[in-house]
């Protein structure tokens, strides 16, 4: 029986009679009491299992909540960054849905349109607006549009340009979520600047820095069409290679910066005396290169060749001071000279030399026969410098006699160059080769060393008191330790040094007239003398005679030639002689090549005579035999 | 319509059988050896040479305002002018429930068909598709009502009797015919439902295997604490409301049997996969409640009183109600009055339209009611 019911029966005090009497209600109350419990159980049970539930539940939520809050933040955070990198990106983003509504831009795509709109926010028809008022050419844009809305997948780029000038580059993508098309994508980058700089280095590549000028490459291009041109034309084309004169004078007492203005200048007066047509480069240092097409006659070149002369003539005025440059020009022509364009600006480089060496400030057509000349140059650089290296060369002597006592005085050394072939080759050719390719000076030493070895043998076969003139190059005053040099060789063979005399010529006194004079004191220190050869043909003034530490004079040949032509010239050697021995000097006559002359020459007191009358150059023997003759001869005293 | 009703409780008709009576049709539910007794079935086919027999085994017999255990209660009607046919098939015929209840319900007649009255085995046919299979083969205007054959509390064997066929596995149906006839239907359950909402994560028809990825057997032996002892009676504390979705209405599945090797659960109609699943208990008054509702909605097609009511009530409401089971019983009769005879049974499960009126269901955990009168 049910605990309640049992109590509840004891309480009421009721007879075990009366229980039995109602048993039957009595098990129907004391089932209905345990069912209720069973009821209450279960339902205690369910309530406390679902609270469990609910709760279980809720705690999975709450961490799901967690999880979902921190993917939202993470969320904001990537797509902060994202957007920012939308912002910073230097393309102009902007994104259309499939009905072509502008649904994002970034900050480029703004700063793009800002300037047409004035405002934000923009939509598609603004957009199109700005194409089509802005866009150079709409049609082509406006068709790509079309074409991506009816295929929705392609892929499109290109570039558009703009009425202000501005250059874009675009591409347009679709946006596509699993293979659907969410809509589409137009990224533009402004490349104004970066085709601007692409147009730059271009132009670079093809032109000289300084005068904008086209250079080399250019050159060739233009010519190279030209000439196609010309071919079917029938056409003469010119070629001018245009060297300026005495440039690096300028360049080098007025500064770089002073000859670029030059430069500058000079394009400009070229460029003046040529066509539009004509093309005009620099091929760098002071080297312009001109082509002239479409000529009818080698005349038309001609004159502008003189063009550009005369206008080189005129002063450049640099801080209020003029210089005056010239230049040299040499012609080339097409058809007639060549085919092409490297042997046209070769060949034209070619006559640009042969004007130089006619005297500067002229033009010379290219001939071949100045292609000989220069190929037998070539070879001639090639094989002195060979002989330099095989010491090819021996000094010859030519005697001076003394007017006075008739006997020799001295010898003047003078460089036989014998070839391969044994063929004597002309000092005429090649001493000034030597100058230009700069084998001069060691040669110069050679000679002085050859000299110097000659004079000690002369002395130790009791020879002495002979003098021995040695010309100079201009070159050689360059050497700063000539003089020192000198010494050293004379130490060297334990010489005194008025065993030597130096003839120069006038020319030298064209270069630095102080420095010249500093050597020319050097040598005299040494104890030799100085003789200016040529006397009379080169400078005009002659105040230098009273400057430099000269002791004598050499007549040049011409005039020797002459007097034995025209009688008339006579004044002028007298002149010369008067001259000298009014400035104490002394005077050598050299030439000479017959007794009339040397009778003349006596009569006007010239102190030496060398020339073919007396002597021929000849070898170091056969002068040491002459003057071993002449040391046995008794001394003449009239 | 002439009504006799008789009860036999301990080996005893009470009152005496008629020695011979016109009726036409006889309901009879009870305890199954009883109905399988030849001479207890000779007796009442002495009495009653003109009926046709119609009945299952159940969970309690109600007669008037009572329920009776181990006993059988008959119910003789003589219709006026209504005809009815009756038939039945063995489920061990076909390969499902619903073509049984398909073939079944082709051998009517469907001339002047009225509604369909079907008595199942309670435990070997799916309800659902037997319902389905009714309803594809019967005229849309006719109604179904009926129940599932119950077995006390002990869910081993539930019989169904159709004249001289008792057994188990058979469907049975009767066919009423004629315009006099008037039927009035009313379903009503009255459990809360409770706790979290789950989802039905494995099933297969009528066969349940876990709810939220857990083995629901496993759920409801939590709930049920010592009571899983008595499984699989003491789930009918917690039927399940199933839904398809938060805008379809909830459909109450009472369970028929488990598997413990399974882990699973048999219900008495589909459990679809991917429906939300909530756990529902009883609230005395409102099983109370539910009786006296499913018997107004029952009598409001009806223009006079119901002369004859067959009420079909669940045995989850049986076990829950205990010894209040009577109270549904009275209301249901404060409403049908005396004057309409009752008779019925606590079934494993119920069959009846939907009192918006459209289709058939199977129900469960309902009080279930048919009313009959005739003009």
């Amino acid at each position: 029986m049910h605990r309640l019911l049992a109590r509840q029966l004891k309480r009421q005090n009721l007879s075990d009679d009366w229980a039995r009497e109602h048993r039957a209600l009595l098990s129907d109350i004391d089932q209905a009491y345990y069912d209720h419990d069973q009821e209450r159980d279960i339902i205690e049970r369910s309530l406390d299992l679902t609270s469990q539930e609910l709760n279980e539940r809720n705690q999975i939520l709450r961490s799901k909540l967690a999880l979902l809050s921190e993917t939202h933040n993470k969320l904001a955070e990537s797509l902060s960054v994202l957007n920012s990198i939308f912002d910073s990106t230097g393309e102009a983003i902007m994104g259309f849905d499939n009905d072509g509504v502008l649904l994002r831009h970034n900050r480029m795509a703004s700063q793009v349109f800002e300037s047409s709109f004035k405002k934000n926010e923009y939509t598609t028809r603004d957009i199109l607006y700005f194409i089509k008022s802005k866009v150079e050419n709409p049609h082509a844009l406006i068709k790509h549009i079309k074409h991506v809305r009816q295929i929705a997948r392609t892929n499109l780029s290109g570039v558009i340009e703009l009425k202000n000038g501005e250059v874009f580059e675009f591409h347009s993508s679709a946006q596509l979520v699993n293979e659907d098309v969410f809509g589409r994508v137009w990224c533009l980058r402004n490349i104004t600047l970066a085709k601007e700089n692409e147009m730059l280095i271009k132009h670079q590549a093809y032109h000289d820095a300084l005068t904008d000028l086209p250079n080399r490459l250019l050159l060739n291009d233009r010519l190279g069409h030209e000439i196609s041109l010309a071919r079917r034309m029938g056409h003469l084309i010119a070629v001018l290679f245009i060297d300026l004169d005495h440039f690096k004078k300028i360049n080098d007492s007025l500064g770089h910066q002073q000859g670029d203005v030059i430069l500058i200048e000079v394009a400009h007066r070229i460029k003046n005396c040529l066509r539009s047509s004509d093309t005009l480069a620099r091929l760098g240092g002071d080297e312009f290169v001109a082509v002239l097409g479409g000529l009818e006659s080698h005349k038309n070149a001609a004159r502008t060749c003189s063009r550009i002369i005369n206008t080189l003539q005129k002063p450049f005025i640099i801080e209020k001071n003029n210089y005056y440059i010239s230049c040299s020009i040499g012609v080339s022509l097409f058809p007639r000279d060549d085919l092409s364009s490297e042997e046209l600006i070769r060949k034209a480089d070619l006559a640009m030399y042969h004007a130089k060496q006619q005297g500067k400030g002229c033009f010379q057509f290219f001939d071949s026969a100045l292609e000989r000349l220069a190929h037998y140059n070539l070879d001639l650089e090639n094989n002195l410098r060979k002989a330099v290296k095989q010491n090819d060369f021996e000094v010859f002597y030519q005697p001076k006699i003394e007017v006075r006592t008739g006997r020799i005085n001295g010898a003047e050394a003078l460089l036989r160059w014998t070839n391969d072939d044994n063929k004597s080759i002309s000092p005429a050719e090649f001493i000034p080769l030597a100058e230009q390719i700069g084998l001069i000076v060691p040669l110069g030493y050679w000679v002085i060393e050859n000299v110097c070895q000659q004079i000690k043998k002369w002395n130790e076969q009791g020879i002495e008191n002979i003098i021995v003139s040695i010309n100079l190059s201009a070159q050689q005053f360059k050497e700063i330790d000539f003089v020192i040099k000198v010494q050293k060789i004379l130490r060297k063979y334990n010489l005194a040094g008025n065993c030597l005399d130096w003839e120069i010529t006038e020319s030298i006194l064209l270069e630095d007239l102080s420095s010249v004079r500093d050597v020319l004191i050097g040598l005299k220190e040494l104890g030799a003398s100085i003789s200016i050869d040529d006397f009379g043909t080169g400078y005009s003034s002659l105040q230098y005679l009273q400057r430099l530490p000269v002791d004598c004079l050499k007549i040049d040949r011409s005039f020797i030639d002459e007097l034995s032509r025209n009688p008339t010239e006579e004044s002028l050697v007298n002149g010369i002689i008067s001259l000298a021995h009014n400035l104490q000097l002394t005077v050598v006559a050299e030439g000479v090549e017959d007794k009339k002359m040397v009778d003349y020459l006596v009569r006007r007191n010239c102190d030496f005579i060398q020339g073919f009358y007396y002597y021929k150059p000849m070898r170091a023997k056969v002068m040491t035999d002459l003057l071993q003759q002449e040391c046995s001869l008794p001394v003449s005293n009239d | 319509m002439n009504i006799f009703q008789s009860i036999l409780i301990n080996g005893r008709w009470q009152p005496e059988l008629p020695e011979s009576s016109e009726a036409g049709l006889i309901l009879l539910f009870g305890d199954r050896g009883k109905a399988q007794s030849s001479e207890i079935l000779s007796v009442i086919q002495n009495a009653f040479t003109k009926a046709q027999i119609i009945g299952c085994s159940t969970s309690g017999e109600i007669m008037g305002t009572r329920v009776f255990d181990q006993t059988l209660v008959l119910t003789a009607v003589q219709f006026d002018t209504t005809k009815i046919s009756t038939h039945s098939v063995s489920i061990e015929q076909y390969d499902n429930s619903f073509i049984a209840g398909e073939d079944l319900a082709s051998q009517l007649e469907h001339q002047d068909l009225k509604c369909v009255f079907v008595l199942s085995d309670g435990q070997k046919i799916n309800g659902s598709e037997l319902v389905a299979g009714l309803t594809s083969s019967l005229p849309a205007n006719v109604s179904i009502s009926g129940g599932l054959a119950g077995d006390d509390a002990r869910f081993e064997e539930t019989i169904v009797w159709h004249n001289e066929r008792a057994q188990s596995g058979l469907i049975t149906i009767c066919g009423f015919y004629g315009d006099n006839l008037k039927i009035g239907h009313g379903s009503l359950g009255g459990w809360d439902s409770f706790g979290p909402e789950r989802i039905v994560t494995r099933s297969e028809s009528n066969v349940l295997y876990e709810l939220d990825g857990r083995p629901a057997l496993e759920l409801y032996k939590s709930y049920l604490g010592e009571e899983s002892k008595k499984l699989p009676s003491s789930a009918l504390l917690f039927p399940l409301s199933i839904q398809a979705d938060v805008d379809s209405e909830p459909v109450v599945r009472t369970i028929l049997n488990i598997d413990e090797e399974q882990q699973s659960m048999t219900f008495a109609g589909d459990i679809p996969e991917g429906y939300s699943a909530k756990l529902m208990k009883a609230n005395f008054e409102r099983l109370v409640d539910g009786a006296v509702g499913a018997a107004s909605n029952a009598l409001e097609k009806l223009s006079e009183n119901a002369e004859l009511a067959i009420l079909v009530s669940c045995v989850g409401r049986r076990l829950v109600l205990k010894q209040r089971v009577d109270d549904e019983l009275e209301g249901v009769d404060e409403i049908l009055t005396d004057r309409c005879v009752k008779c019925g049974f606590y079934s494993y499960g119920e069959i009846s339209p939907l009192v918006s009126g459209t289709g058939c269901h199977i129900h469960n955990q309902t009080m279930t009611i048919t009313t009959f009168s005739e003009a």
